[in-house]
């Protein structure tokens, strides 16, 4: 049996080589660094990569300290270009904002600069995040890594393609309705969204500030855990960010399945889903209450409401959101004889149409009736959303369904999702409304692609989450990873 | 036909704080542009606000301070509309929600006294100061380019919203120094209008006296000062009866009040209330304050200018006017007070002290509570003026020397001889030298012209180095007149 | 909500109120598209929710932690101007708010 490259080890496999000192940051850095010599050109999951290299920023690290250092010591990442650096330009892959560099880094780049981690470059996604397939991006579109004909899922495809083909060893993205853990699935890799404010949004260029979380990538569940409990703290800067007390993440110990409640809401399998996906999604619920989990049926009977509601409370604040992005103080300006005309014609030709229509429909919901009459009705139908779950973990520990209702798609045809009227979103989106913590866990494939197992738990149970999204990946191992782009070799 | 102007005010008051509400940037007039900014108040991508404490206290001394209701629950909204003063496209201001409802100030002037009611009370930012570059004095529309500094952007600011219940320019404009005075005296806010800190929109719509029915509300903008506000509302009342004289339209405007020109022009491309789309403000929670933290501000406010306007007449037996002048800011009043604690006469004190002293901190472009000398050394003395020690020339004299350097004035007049002069003996030699040196003087006052007298005595008082006892020198400069016109005749 | 015309001009008002230039062409195909999305809205907007609280903000269980009044970093003026456009003595330099007849 050949030796695995050293981008192919998991980010804890890779941390404990370089603990036992079998390999030197400098060589993991430049096995990566070949890794992505060879599979950018086609995946384009970086819209820019760093400087210095990954192994000149391993250089200057300097010698191991063994264990006393972060997991993310010595470690490449990748942090989706919506998330602010002062090194690296911030583009949310606008024209609006090309060459932008901040002169601030976001809190969660700075933990994990603090923790020693390299910076492998900014990820692609779709222009400010508004999409589910990474084709809205103005640099150009990212690829499934598995399929090259389709899509690697959005918005944070750059940052799931670059986990699932070895480019980094994790990813940051962020989740609005889904944007984590949509692409997580289509590329086969693990993605984490967290409960809303568990991760500092200082830094997060907001699209939905209600809904807005930043989340992880890896290729196991173990490295996700490490990642948050790096991530994890209380920061002054963000007013919406957790107090409570920090959190052991990453257990040694596995998880017991024994008599762990997990329930199934039964709308997820309903009408919008591919029969395909839907198998492979009961057969990962078997292989879980073969390990001992009590599986039930169960209800959340809002859930069909949740993307309309999702849209109207996504669009209307990121119609507030993106009014900043005028062209006066930074970014690209326009030109005009009045200060009105420039930021309109600025705003008409450095915004993308996708973009543009989703500020139109939010600015549309907003100004129709008095006040802000149809968010508040969106965000009194969220309350019912909000109770069934409440109402769902009365009675279990954690929900399974599926990530989505399809695999990756084939590229083009999300140029009718205007205003993300498909449902990409349908099984994430509601989760974001309540801002509950879930995660996209490879489960198997269908035909030649992987499908995605979504676990859901309560606002703050990342623990326990995390812990039954292990016992799964130990229970059945999905050997995506092996058979999928990890080992795969183009040319 | 008489028409009846119903005017409303909005007034906006910079909080006195450190930093700026959503950042730690420091708040400072006149500072070198752009200097004191950050991601926050530059409202650049990803940045996200965080409250100041200090201002919500003061917002809430405010409230209190003005008699109206802490919200225990309140919350920020975002009112959205692109200019280049707002940064981020939007406003952080409180809508739904706002900190402060209801409250009463009463006005007070010569010839009117009324109850202003006060409908609410919210936080919000500052935006950033534009300068319209050759536009000068003039017209906006004369700008070649506008200039934006940020330094003012996320500065705190209250905004305090009168009912459309006063009928004169003059009623607003007492209401708005009351407020101001409020504000000042608590700490709340410098209050200064000619520098920003304080500054005021109204809004005014007519009636015909015999209808009950009112006329389109108009709203002013760009008021400087509060006589720019006397005389922009006298001139809108004028505008609109000359419409409805006239039969035609008031429209729903707002006006640009044009200092130079003082008159008000309508500005163009105004939003309506339902266009500022207000949203919710998702990056802060709600403000959720303690009743025992409200309670705690409540007991430190300190006593109010009307309040301290009565203590005074009625303490102290000062006249209205007198009470107004001394209770104009709370150091001053400290000072009056502190120097009548030392066994002064009350009146006496605020004679010298609204009349001389005032004069001096005015010229020296000071504050009371700069002055080199405490209330205590004013005591001592006008003390020595109450019991005749010192002259009145002599206690001025002494009194602007105080001003300048840290002297104690008994010592001094001591040392420096200043004694008031009581003997007559000595005074009638002067008296007489004076009569005698100013023969035209005298025969002027022979001729009945009274005024020469005054010429006299100033100059006995000259000669004594203002030491001659005022009276004194009255009855001897008569007596010596009387006697060299018998002379003469 | 279901009268395209009406849509049509409430999206032009959309336009000018969040700072986008549409032409004739544009105005009518995201008038379509947004068309779809309205009406997509309407079995949301037709539940009867009036008696249910609104979700405001999801971190209600704590009331909002406020910082303390004391003066901290700033970018200063260079670092500040470095991201505009354009600039002109320490300011940032927009065109005029009105343009003059003459």
């Amino acid at each position: 049996m050949t030796l695995p490259e050293l981008f192919q080890l998991s980010l804890h496999e890779a941390g404990q080589g370089l603990r036992r000192q079998e390999f030197s940051v400098v060589e993991l850095a430049r096995s990566y660094e070949g890794r992505i010599e060879e599979t950018e050109p086609h995946l384009g999951s970086f819209i820019a990569l760093a400087e210095p290299s990954l192994s000149h920023q391993a250089q200057s690290l300097g010698p191991s300290t063994g264990q006393k250092h972060s997991w993310l010591w010595g470690i490449p990442g990748g942090i989706k270009d919506n998330i602010c650096t002062s090194a690296l330009p911030t583009t949310c892959a606008s024209l609006s904002l090309e060459g932008f560099v901040p002169p601030y880094t976001a809190t969660v780049v700075s933990r994990l600069e603090q923790a020693g981690y390299l910076c492998a470059g900014k990820t692609n996604l779709d222009e400010f995040a508004m999409g589910s397939s990474t084709e809205t991006s103005a640099f150009g579109p990212t690829v499934n890594p598995w399929d090259s004909s389709r899509v690697p899922g959005g918005s944070s495809g750059g940052s799931a393609a670059a986990v699932a083909s070895g480019q980094v060893a994790f990813a940051l993205g962020s989740d609005t309705g889904g944007s984590i853990r949509q692409p997580a699935a289509f590329c086969g890799v693990v993605g984490l969204k967290p409960t809303y404010g568990l991760l500092s949004r200082y830094g997060l260029i907001a699209y939905a500030s209600s809904l807005d979380q930043v989340g992880i990538f890896t290729r196991t569940v173990y490295d996700a855990a490490l990642v948050l409990q790096e991530l994890a703290a209380h920061d002054a800067k963000d007013a919406t960010s957790s107090r409570r007390p920090l959190v052991r993440y990453a257990e040694a110990s596995p998880y017991d399945l024994q008599g762990v409640r997990i329930g199934v809401p039964e709308e997820c399998f309903g009408l919008s889903i591919q029969p395909e996906v839907s198998d492979v999604v009961r057969a990962a619920i078997r292989a879980l209450a073969e390990a001992g989990a009590h599986i039930e049926l169960c209800s959340l009977p809002h859930l069909p409401h949740a993307l309309a509601v999702y849209r109207v409370i996504a669009a209307a604040e990121a119609s507030s959101n993106l009014a900043r992005f005028d062209g006066v103080a930074y970014g690209q300006q326009g030109h005009g004889d009045t200060v009105g005309t420039m930021i309109r014609s600025g705003r008409s030709t450095f915004i993308g149409d996708e973009v543009k229509r989703r500020i139109l429909l939010g600015t549309l919901l907003l100004q129709r009736g008095e006040g802000s009459s149809r968010y508040e009705h969106a965000q009194r139908v969220r309350t019912l959303i909000c109770r069934d779950y409440e109402r769902a973990f009365s009675r279990f520990d954690v929900l399974a369904c599926p990530t989505t209702p399809t695999v990756a798609l084939e590229s083009g045809q999300w140029a009718d999702d205007t205003c993300g009227l498909g449902e990409a979103d349908l099984f994430t989106a509601p989760v974001n409304l309540a801002g509950l913590p879930a995660i996209s866990v490879p489960c198997g494939l269908s035909g030649a692609l992987p499908v995605g197992l979504q676990l859901i738990a309560p606002a703050h149970k990342e623990k326990r989450l995390l812990g039954v999204a292990r016992a799964y990946e130990e229970c059945q191992p999905f050997d995506g990873n092996r058979r999928g782009p990890l080992y795969g070799r183009r040319r | 036909m008489n028409f009846i102007p119903l005017i409303g005010l909005e007034i906006h008051a910079e909080l006195a704080t450190q930093s700026k509400l959503f950042c730690s940037c420091p708040v400072a007039f006149a500072h070198q542009p752009n200097d004191l900014t950050c991601p926050v108040c530059l409202g650049l991508p990803g940045s996200l606000p965080v409250l100041n404490r200090r201002a919500v206290e003061l917002a809430v001394r405010a409230i209190l301070a003005l008699g109206g209701e802490v919200n225990p629950l309140s919350s920020f909204a975002r009112k959205n509309y692109f200019y280049p003063d707002t940064p981020k496209g939007y406003q952080i201001t409180q809508h739904q929600y706002p900190l402060g409802w209801g409250g009463k100030v009463l006005v007070e002037g010569e010839t009117h006294r009324q109850k202003v009611g006060i409908r609410r009370i919210h936080l919000e930012e500052d935006a950033a100061k534009l300068v319209h570059e050759g536009a000068g004095d003039g017209p906006l529309e004369q700008a070649q380019a506008t200039l934006v500094d940020y330094n003012r952007s996320g500065v705190p600011l209250i905004e305090i919203v009168s009912e459309a219940e006063m009928e004169t320019p003059e009623m607003a404009q007492g209401f708005l120094e009351e407020v101001k005075q409020i504000l000042q005296y608590t700490g709340v806010s410098h209050g200064r209008m000619e520098q920003g800190s304080l500054r005021v929109d109204c809004n005014i719509s007519l009636r015909p006296e015999a209808s009950l029915s009112w006329g389109q509300r108009v709203e002013l903008k760009n008021l400087a000062s509060s006589r720019s506000l006397v005389r922009a509302l006298h001139d809108e009342i004028k505008r609109q009866e000359g419409l409805l004289r006239a039969q035609e339209p008031v429209l729903p405007e707002t006006r640009h009040w044009d200092e130079r020109r003082e008159i008000s022009v309508a500005l163009r491309g105004k939003e309506t209330e339902s266009e500022y789309r207000y949203l919710p403000e998702a990056d802060l929670p709600p403000l959720l304050l303690e009743r025992s933290w409200i309670a705690q501000i409540e007991a430190n406010l300190p006593q109010l200018p009307g309040a301290r306007r009565r203590r005074l007449t009625e303490q102290y037996g000062l006249s209205r006017y007198a009470a107004r002048v001394l209770a104009d800011s709370r150091s001053l009043a400290d000072f009056y007070e502190e120097t009548v604690a030392n066994d002064v006469d009350a009146k006496l004190a605020a004679n010298w002290i609204m009349g001389e002293l005032m004069h001096q901190v005015k010229e020296r472009r000071t504050t009371f509570c700069q002055l080199p000398f405490a209330p205590a050394a004013l005591a001592r003395l006008l003390s020595m003026t109450a019991d005749g020690t010192i002259s009145s020339a002599v206690t001025k004299k002494v009194l602007d020397r105080m001003c300048k350097e840290d002297i104690d004035p008994v010592e001094w007049v001591e040392t420096k001889n200043l004694t008031q002069i009581t003997d007559q003996e000595t005074l009638s030699v002067v008296v007489d030298r004076i009569l005698k040196e100013n023969r035209a003087a005298v025969e002027s006052f022979r001729q009945g012209k009274s005024k020469a007298l005054d010429r006299l005595v100033g100059k006995v008082m000259q000669a004594t180095h203002g030491r001659a006892k005022p009276r004194l020198v009255h009855v001897l400069l008569r007596k010596g007149l009387a006697r060299t016109i018998d002379e003469h005749e | 909500m279901t009268d395209v015309s009406s849509l049509h001009a409430e999206v032009e008002k959309a336009a000018e109120l969040a700072g986008i230039q549409l032409n004739e062409a544009d105005l009518a195909l995201f008038t379509e598209q947004l068309e779809r999305a309205v009406m997509s809205l309407v079995s949301l907007l037709e539940l009867d929710v009036s008696n249910v609280e609104p979700t405001g903000w999801l971190t209600s269980s704590s009331a909002q932690v406020m910082r303390e009044d004391e003066p901290g970093e700033v970018l200063g003026t260079h670092r500040a101007l470095r991201m505009a456009p354009r600039t002109r003595n320490g300011y940032v330099q927009v065109p005029p708010v009105m343009k003059g007849e003459g």
